[in-house]
C-alpha cells in the first residue's frame, strides 16, 4: 500500500527524532567513558547571565574538586565579590589550626555579581547537598537596596538548572543535572556572541587566579580612599544616587530570612559576617549613623533566628593599602580579614565547644 | 505571548483543533475570541484600543460608500488612522516635548515620566484601515456588514505583531471559505512553520546575536573587515527574522485554512531595484504602490501631460520610499534610508532609458549575476542608517570606506583596545578577530544555501529524498535544542515597527 503524505511526514519525523535520540546516547557514553576530556575538559551547568553564571560555576566546580580531594567540606563562606575575594580559607583553617589543634576543611563560594538574592537561593542547594557545619554568609547595605542587580538576579534564578535544584522541575534542568555530554557542550552554548572569546578568556583568567580553596587573588589597591567620596565628582555620582536615602528592602531581608532558616535544616549552623567596609563608604548612605542603623536592624534579624553575628566595629583593622577600592579587600586586607574570623571560629570553639567539623561525608 | 514559546504552540493547538471542529457560524467568534485572548496575553489595554479602532473604521466603512457624503467620511477615516499611528506609534517624539511643556506649567507627570504603550501591530493595522476605507469609497470592495468578521480581519493573532499586510477582500473571502483540513494542508503549515523556526532561530538570533552593541554606534572602534562581515550579518538578520517571522505566522494561519500573503521571497537574489521590492515585504510594497505609487503617478500625469517629464521619473518613486521610511519610524534615519531606495529606483529608471528593455530573465547569466551584486551592495549599504543613525552611519561608511582601515595594523590596535589588556594572552588576540569571521560564515553559508534551494520552489526541499529529509531534520532539531541553551533570543525585529 503506498504510503500517504500523512504517514511519509510522521515517519520522517520519527525517524529523524529517533535518529537524534540514539546520537544523543552514543554521545553520552562517549562523555560517561570520559573520551571527550581529550577535546575539552570544560563543563557548565548553562546558568545566566554572563558573566556572573560563569563566575558561579568556577565555584561549582572548585567544590566539586575541593571535596572530591578532602573527602567533604567543613565551612562554607557565601557572598559576593566582597566574599570572593575577602577572605583566604586557607589563613582562615590555619588561624584556626593553630589555636585548636583542629584541621577545617573551608571553601569560599562568594561569586562576584551575585548579591543576597541567589546567595540565598544557591545557600540552599549547597547545604543540601553539602552538609557543611557552618554556612558563613558574608554581607554588605548593597545586599538589602532593592534595585541592586535585578536583571542578574531575575535572569540567574530563571536558569533552568537553578529553578531544578530549586525544586522546580523543569526538562532543560533535569538534563543539565543529569547528562555528562550536555555538561560538556554548554560551555561553547554562547558561541554565537560577539563577547563569546572575550568571555571564554576571562573566565580562563579568573579561574587561574582562583585557590584550590575558593579565594580569589585581588591584586589592585585603592588610591586616596582615606579621602571621602566628592559628590560633585561624576565618578562617584551613581554610588551616591544608589544609596541615597538608603532603606533596607523587605524583600531582601526576607532572602536574609532564608539564609538563617538555613540553621534549621540538619547540623549546619549559620554565621552572618558584616563585611568590613572602608569608614569613607558611609558617606554614600548618609554618614556613620545611617550604616550603624543599617548593621542594627541586620544585627537583630539575624539575632532574632539565634544565628550569631559577626558585625565590623573596627576590628579587624585593615591596613591603608588592603582595599582595593571602599568595598572590596585586596591581597593585603584579605589575609587581615581572613586570620579574624579564623581566631574568632577558634574562640567559639574554645569557649563555647562550638565544632566546625563536618562529621558526615559533606556530598549527597 | 511570543510566537516562539511554548505556550503559544499550545495556544494555536488548541485553538485551531476547536475552530475547525466547531460549525461555520459560530468559527468567527470563535476566531474572534483567540484573537482576544492573544492580545490580553500582552496587555489588555491593548485589546481595547484596538477593539475601539476596528469600531471606529467599521462605522466609517458603513458610510464612505454614499453618495456625496462618503468622501467626508473617508477622510474622517484617514485622518483617524493616521492619528492613531502618530499618537501610539510616534509618541517618543513628541511625549519628551510634553513632558517639559507640562513641567513649565507646574503640572506632575510622575516619576516615569509621560508614557504610551503602543498597542500590538499598531502600524500594521492603520495601513489596513485605510486601504479598507479606500477600497470602499473606490468601490473596490463591499463594506463589511458583520463587525465580528470585520474585527476577526482587523485582530487576527497570526498577522496582528508584524503583518502581512492583507487586503480586506482577500481576507475575507478567505475566512469565509478556509481551506479544508487534509494532512496535506497540516504537513504545508507544519513545513512553514519549521521553515520560519530556522530562519528565525538559527540564522536571524545568532547573527543578531554575533554584532556587537556598539559596533552600529561607534564603528571608529573596530576595523573596516569586522564592520564589512557585520553589516552582512545584520542584512542577513534582519531578512531572516522577518522572513521567518512570515513563514511561521502563514503556517500557523493555514492551521486554521486561512492563507496569508507572503511576504518574501528571495529578495537578496533580485537583479534589480524594481525586483527587490517586489520580493521584500511584499504586502507593504504592494500597499505603497497601490495607495500611494499609482495614486500620485496618475495625478501627476493629469498634471504634467509629458509622459517624458523628470518629474514623472524621479516624484513617485522617491516620495513612494520616503513614506515607507516614515513608516519605519519617525526618525532622519529611516527618512534617509527611504530616500536612498527611492534614489536607487530613479537611478535604476534613468539608466533603463538608454537602450532597449530586456526581461531580467533574457538578460546573459553573467549580467544577471553582476546586477543581483550591486543590487546586493546597495542595499547593504542603506541598512546602515536604517540601523544606525544618521551620524554613526556616517562614520560607518568612513571607516568602511578607507583604505588603511582594511590593514591588518589597524586590527591589532582595536584588538588591544577592546580587550582591555590584562587577562588576554598576545596569541589570542588574532583568533578573536578571526572568530567574527568564522562565526558569520558558519551561519551565514547555510542561510544562504536555504535561500538556493527556495530560490526556484519554496517547498523543493519536500521532493528531497526520505533519508535526506531525516537527516537534515534530525540535524534542525539538534541544532535548535542546543540554541535553546544558549543566553540570547530577541523579539522579532519588525514588531518593533
Amino acid at each position: 500500500m503506498p504510503a500517504t503524505p500523512r504517514t511519509r511526514a510522521l515517519l520522517t519525523l520519527l525517524l529523524a527524532a529517533a535518529f537524534l535520540v540514539a546520537f544523543f546516547l552514543v554521545l553520552e557514553v562517549v562523555a560517561r567513558k570520559g573520551f571527550l576530556n581529550k577535546i575539552s575538559t570544560r563543563e557548565s551547568l548553562g546558568i545566566y547571565p554572563t558573566p556572573m553564571g560563569q563566575y558561579f560555576e568556577i565555584k561549582w566546580y572548585g567544590l566539586q574538586k575541593y571535596v572530591a580531594r578532602n573527602g567533604g567540606v567543613d565551612v562554607i563562606l557565601i557572598g559576593s565579590s566582597v566574599m570572593n575575594t575577602g577572605i583566604n580559607p586557607d589563613i582562615v583553617a590555619e588561624t584556626y589550626f593553630n589555636m585548636t589543634g583542629t584541621q577545617l576543611r573551608i571553601y569560599n563560594f562568594g561569586v562576584e555579581g551575585l548579591n543576597i538574592v541567589p546567595n540565598s537561593v544557591y545557600a540552599k542547594i549547597l547545604v543540601q547537598k553539602y552538609h557543611p557545619a557552618l554556612l558563613l554568609f558574608g554581607t554588605i547595605p548593597r545586599d538589602y537596596l532593592a534595585s541592586d542587580n535585578v536583571d542578574v538576579n531575575q535572569q540567574f534564578l530563571l536558569s533552568p538548572w537553578i529553578e531544578f535544584e530549586s525544586g522546580e522541575w523543569n526538562l532543560a534542568g533535569y538534563l543539565i543535572d543529569q547528562s555528562v555530554a550536555l555538561n560538556r557542550y554548554l560551555p561553547y552554548r554562547n558561541w554565537m556572541r560577539s563577547d563569546f572569546l572575550h568571555t571564554r578568556y576571562a573566565i580562563d583568567y579568573r579561574t587561574s587566579r582562583t585557590s584550590f580553596s575558593g579565594y580569589e587573588l585581588e591584586n589592585n589597591t585603592g588610591a586616596n580612599l582615606d579621602q571621602p567620596p566628592d559628590p560633585n565628582s561624576p565618578d562617584e555620582q551613581e554610588t551616591f544616587a544608589k544609596y541615597r536615602d538608603f532603606k533596607i528592602d523587605q524583600a531582601r531581608l526576607g532572602c536574609l530570612q532564608s539564609i538563617l532558616n538555613l540553621q534549621k535544616i540538619g547540623d549546619t549552623r549559620v554565621i552572618v559576617m558584616d563585611m568590613p567596609l572602608n569608614p569613607t563608604f558611609y558617606d554614600y548612605m548618609g554618614g556613620l549613623s545611617v550604616y550603624q542603623e543599617y548593621q542594627h536592624e541586620i544585627a537583630s534579624t539575624v539575632a532574632a533566628s539565634g544565628v550569631l553575628f559577626f558585625p565590623s566595629n573596627g576590628d579587624p583593622q585593615i591596613p591603608a593599602n588592603g582595599r582595593s577600592d571602599r568595598v572590596h579587600l585586596n591581597k593585603v586586607g584579605a589575609p587581615v580579614l581572613s586570620a579574624y574570623l579564623g581566631t574568632q571560629l577558634a574562640i567559639l570553639t574554645k569557649n563555647g565547644g562550638t565544632q566546625f567539623t563536618n562529621s558526615g561525608q559533606g556530598s549527597h | 505571548m511570543g510566537i516562539t514559546t511554548f505556550l503559544f504552540a499550545g495556544f494555536v493547538v488548541l485553538a485551531a483543533i476547536s475552530y475547525r471542529w466547531l460549525p461555520q457560524r459560530i468559527k468567527n467568534l470563535w476566531l474572534l475570541f483567540a484573537c482576544a485572548v492573544f492580545i490580553v496575553s500582552w496587555s489588555w489595554k491593548f485589546l481595547f484600543i484596538l477593539l475601539l479602532l476596528a469600531a471606529i473604521n467599521y462605522n466609517l466603512g458603513k458610510h464612505v460608500a454614499d453618495v456625496p457624503q462618503g468622501k467626508k467620511f473617508l477622510w474622517a477615516g484617514v485622518v483617524v488612522n493616521l492619528l492613531a499611528l502618530l499618537l501610539f506609534k510616534y509618541s517618543n517624539f513628541y511625549l519628551p516635548a510634553l513632558a517639559s511643556l507640562l513641567t513649565k506649567l507646574g503640572v506632575r507627570t510622575g516619576s516615569g515620566g509621560l508614557q504610551i504603550l503602543a498597542p500590538l501591530g499598531i502600524s500594521f493595522i492603520t495601513l489596513q484601515m485605510i486601504s479598507y476605507l479606500l477600497d470602499v469609497y473606490y468601490g473596490r470592495t463591499q463594506a463589511e456588514v458583520g463587525f465580528v468578521k470585520f474585527a476577526v480581519y482587523v485582530l487576527y493573532f497570526p498577522k496582528i505583531l508584524a503583518g502581512p499586510v492583507e487586503r480586506v477582500k482577500i481576507f475575507l473571502s478567505r475566512l469565509d471559505s478556509p481551506q479544508k483540513w487534509s494532512s496535506e494542508s497540516v504537513l504545508h503549515s507544519c513545513t512553514l512553520v519549521l521553515v520560519g523556526l530556522i530562519r528565525k532561530i538559527i540564522f536571524a538570533d545568532t547573527l543578531t546575536a554575533m554584532i556587537p552593541a556598539q559596533a552600529f554606534q561607534q564603528p571608529s572602534q573596530y576595523p573596516a573587515p569586522l564592520l564589512a562581515i557585520w553589516l552582512l550579518a545584520y542584512a542577513f538578520a534582519i531578512y531572516n527574522d522577518f522572513a521567518g517571522y512570515t513563514s511561521i505566522v502563514r503556517g500557523i494561519s493555514g492551521f486554521f485554512g486561512i492563507e496569508l500573503t507572503n511576504n518574501f521571497n528571495i529578495p537578496y537574489f533580485s537583479r534589480s531595484f524594481s525586483e527587490f521590492w517586489n520580493r521584500w515585504h511584499i504586502s507593504l510594497s504592494n500597499w505603497l504602490r497601490d495607495y500611494i505609487y499609482f495614486p500620485l503617478s496618475r495625478w501627476l500625469r493629469k498634471k504634467i501631460l509629458d509622459p517624458n517629464h523628470a518629474v514623472h521619473l524621479i516624484v513617485p518613486p522617491i516620495l513612494t520610499m520616503l513614506v515607507s521610511g516614515l513608516w519605519h519610524g519617525l526618525g532622519w534615519n529611516t527618512l534617509l534610508w527611504g530616500g536612498l531606495q527611492g534614489s536607487f529606483i530613479v537611478l535604476e529608471r534613468v539608466a533603463g532609458l538608454w537602450g532597449p528593455r530586456v526581461a531580467l530573465t533574457e538578460l546573459p547569466r553573467w549580467r544577471q549575476v553582476i546586477s543581483a551584486a550591486v543590487i546586493f551592495f546597495c542595499i547593504l549599504m542603506a541598512w546602515v542608517p536604517f540601523h544606525a543613525g544618521i551620524l554613526p552611519a556616517v562614520h560607518y561608511w568612513q571607516n568602511l570606506f578607507t583604505i588603511p582601515n582594511w590593514r591588518s595594523s589597524v586590527y591589532n590596535a582595536y584588538l588591544v583596545l577592546a580587550t582591555q589588556n590584562e587577562f588576554f594572552p598576545l596569541a589570542s588576540l588574532r583568533k578573536i578577530s578571526l572568530f567574527s569571521f568564522f562565526q558569520v560564515a558558519l551561519i551565514l553559508l547555510p542561510a544562504l544555501g536555504l535561500d538556493v534551494i527556495q530560490y526556484k520552489d519554496e517547498f523543493s526541499f519536500r521532493k528531497w529524498p526520505a533519508w535526506l529529509q531525516v537527516v537534515v531534520l534530525a540535524l534542525v532539531m539538534l541544532i535548535l535544542f542546543l540554541l535553546f541553551f544558549a543566553e540570547k533570543g530577541a523579539p522579532f525585529i519588525y514588531q518593533n515597527f
